[in-house]
């Protein structure tokens, strides 16, 4: 409905933002802290003949941070006085509508984790690094696009190729200058560890600094209508994102599988010292994956950055959900990996069906602390890697 | 530049709030991590279920000061068996991935929207500091000399912070003298050698588990007093990680090392605050504004901290035989 009046306040009544709605009836007030709000329909901006179902036009719904609270005015041709509105009929299909639509939302952040997940496993599994740092790598990805995007005024196709290219070279020449020079040094795999987060902390500082504080989004595809499929309804910019995540780790899968530099990779990531004594240039390998590695967290960042928003911190947010799904899977295995986060993805996003979606990556964190107390190798694991 | 500022406000740091309550968070670590060679990395939760244990106790049951600490201690050793009985058998690394989830999983229910009458929120909770001041024994006034002046609750924060340090320090120092402090340091150097020996490691992990975290927690207290709040992101995962920058700065396993590491960190990071300010201010540095200057100096600490990993991993005053930093 068109030119309809809507004002937003808070939960004591300050006034926040009045809009209007536009020609598809949408309308969208960014709130800057989460909470409970007011939002009040003005039932005078509504054409003559039409009224609100229940005829209630104020509404409190809770915001909660990062998730934006979708309020709903149900409109109906107005009845004649005293005759009672026909309730609409409401039940289990609302539910499996959620469920189906969050199944998808899931699925989604499973392939971005499982993108990020891919180098870190790969990395640990090669040097034993626990790479506190790889959530940096991903926010990297994200803001080299976002500054060919926006800086220069590249397409955010051929900035994101351009992002992505850079950041594999960036991976490459961290393990050349920085981890495979602390390696030859004999640094111990906490110290390195520890390392991890002083460039964690150095990299977010980093951003912080160049990128400030704020969030933003990309040039392009940004604000796109969804569209209905089934029962899902999402932008299509989410569908080819996932189709393009689906395409890249079926390919670096199959590269892991079939491929010489792939077998060798998994070689190395079973067994460095074996690999080594068969004849694999085991730095070389290692080097091939950090350049991997990074060029896909890059990637899984531009992905992160096209369906939430870009900010300094956004890697670092995601870091835990990456730790939980590459140990579900059982670390240093590049499948499990995968299988760890999609599970990830999907749990957090279905849970908001029960718990509320500040909470949800609760969830994901706490199945991660079950997973180590029933079967600490993961699900793809095997038994000897846990010492 | 204003160099009388600078020099006062970093003199203040090196004996200040700040100092007080990472030095007692970084004694805790320097147990678990520096003499058990427990890589914990959930520490700042032990801080926040202190603080939050003190803060809901007084304000939202309305219970004495005194029923606050107890509840607080109380939470941090029930926190140290919820987190060690899963974890403890893991590796280093696992270990490390774990605590860091349990403490994220803390701080996340602390802010949530959900349980926003208990704990408060993204706000978190205030106003339950009140019994804490009734005993300041200080009169009001301004204390000190010169230019280094303390306001009479400040004093009193500070006393008994620093009273709470020296006790943890004797109480380290004394403890690793002990038979059991040399079972825990066994324990880090080959854990099972120490099973061989019949002793029962995983108890031993647990006890300097809850010894460390409930001696970190203090300093959630001092945090929470000192400001008469407390907020669920103060204890974040960067709270632990700065801890552990001061342990290693300090040096690992020695009883001073986080004390005099916790008091150079913030002497370092007011000073160079403080200079950059000063430099960008009167236009001697021109690649930063004034906004990026708090940045910059986290961002030095990551550096340093990787070059101390790199160059000198025993910190000022370690033994680099004495720190647990290759896995087994």
């Amino acid at each position: 409905m068109n030119g309809v009046k809507i004002v937003v306040t808070t939960e004591s009544g300050q006034p926040v933002q009045e809009v209007t709605s536009d020609a598809k009836g949408t309308w969208e007030v960014p709130v800057d802290k989460p909470g409970k709000f007011k939002v009040t329909l003005d039932v005078s901006t509504l054409p003559a003949d039409l009224q609100i179902v229940g005829g209630k036009n104020v509404r409190t719904p809770t915001v909660y941070e990062g998730n934006p609270a979708s309020v709903l005015f149900a409109l109906q041709p107005k009845t004649a006085a005293g005759e009672e509105p026909a309730q609409p009929g409401s039940g289990g299909s609302a539910f499996w509508e959620r469920a189906a639509q969050l199944t998808f939302e899931g699925l989604n952040l499973g392939l971005i984790i499982a993108l990020a997940a891919l180098g870190l496993s790969l990395i640990y599994g090669t040097t034993g690094l626990t790479n506190f740092a790889h959530g940096e790598l991903v926010t990297l990805g994200a803001l080299l696009a976002y500054a060919f995007n926006t800086g220069i005024g590249l397409h955010l196709i051929p900035a994101a190729i351009i992002a992505v290219i850079l950041a594999g070279g960036l991976g490459y020449a961290q393990d050349r200058f920085f981890w495979g020079q602390l390696r030859r040094r004999g640094t111990g795999i906490i110290a390195m560890m520890i390392v991890s987060i002083g460039v964690a902390i150095f990299l977010r500082y980093l951003f912080l600094i160049l990128f400030g504080g704020q969030s933003e989004a990309f040039a392009q595809y940004n604000a796109q209508p969804g569209i209905q499929v089934g029962p899902i309804s999402a932008a299509p910019k989410n569908f080819v994102a996932m189709g393009i995540e689906l395409i890249v780790l079926v390919v670096v899968g199959v590269a892991l599988l079939r491929t010489r530099t792939g077998k060798a990779a998994r070689a190395v990531a079973d067994n460095p010292a074996l690999a080594a004594s068969s004849g694999i240039n085991v730095d070389r390998v290692i080097r091939i994956i950090w350049t991997m590695g990074g060029a896909i967290a890059a990637l899984a960042g531009i992905m992160l950055g096209l369906s939430q928003n870009l900010k300094f911190t956004m890697g670092q947010d995601i870091l835990l959900l990456i730790f939980a799904g590459v140990t579900l899977g059982g670390l240093g295995t590049a499948f499990g990996a995968l299988v760890g986060s999609i599970i990830v993805g999907l749990f957090i996003q279905v849970s908001t069906l029960w718990v509320p979606p500040e909470l949800k990556s609760v969830g994901a964190l706490a199945v991660l602390i079950i997973v180590l107390l029933f079967r600490p190798q993961g699900i793809l694991g095997r038994r000897e890697r846990i010492g | 530049m204003d160099w009388i500022t600078i020099i006062s406000t970093t003199v203040k740091a090196a004996i200040g709030v700040e100092t007080v309550w990472y030095a007692l968070a970084a004694i805790g670590i320097n147990i678990h991590f520096g003499y058990t060679g427990l890589l914990n990395f959930g520490q700042s939760a032990f801080l926040a279920v202190a603080g939050y244990g003190l803060a809901v106790t007084v304000t939202v049951l309305g219970l004495p000061f005194w029923i606050g600490i107890g509840v607080g201690l109380l939470s941090a050793v029930l926190l140290a068996l919820v987190l060690g009985i899963p974890t403890l058998r893991l590796r280093a690394d696992y270990l490390a991935i774990v605590t860091i989830a349990a403490a994220e999983i803390v701080r996340l229910v602390f802010r949530s929207v959900a349980f926003k009458d208990v704990f408060g929120g993204s706000d978190g909770r205030r106003g339950f500091s009140d019994g804490f001041y009734a005993l300041n024994p200080f009169p009001e006034g301004e204390y000190g000399f010169g230019w280094l002046l303390f306001g009479e609750r400040t004093l009193w924060v500070l006393v008994v912070g620093w009273i709470l340090v020296a006790l943890s320090c004797a109480i380290v120092f004394l403890l690793m003298k002990s038979p059991w402090g040399r079972v825990l340091k066994a324990i880090r150097e080959d854990e099972d050698a120490v099973r061989s020996l019949g002793k029962n490691v995983f108890s031993y992990k647990m006890q300097s588990l809850i010894l460390g975290g409930v001696i970190g927690c203090l300093g959630g207290f001092i945090y929470g007093l000192a400001y008469a709040s407390v907020q669920p992101d103060i204890f974040g995962t960067e709270t632990t990680f700065f801890a552990y920058t001061i342990v290693i700065l300090g040096g690992a396993a020695r009883v001073f090392g986080p004390v005099v590491g916790s008091a150079i960190f913030w002497v370092l990071l007011v000073l160079v605050n403080g200079v950059l300010s000063g430099a960008v201010e009167s236009g001697a540095i021109t690649f930063l504004d004034s906004t990026q200057v708090g940045p910059f100096r986290f961002l030095l600490v990551g550096l340093g901290l990787i070059l101390l990993l790199v160059f000198r991993p025993q910190g000022i005053f370690g033994d680099k035989r004495e720190i647990a930093i290759d896995a087994r």
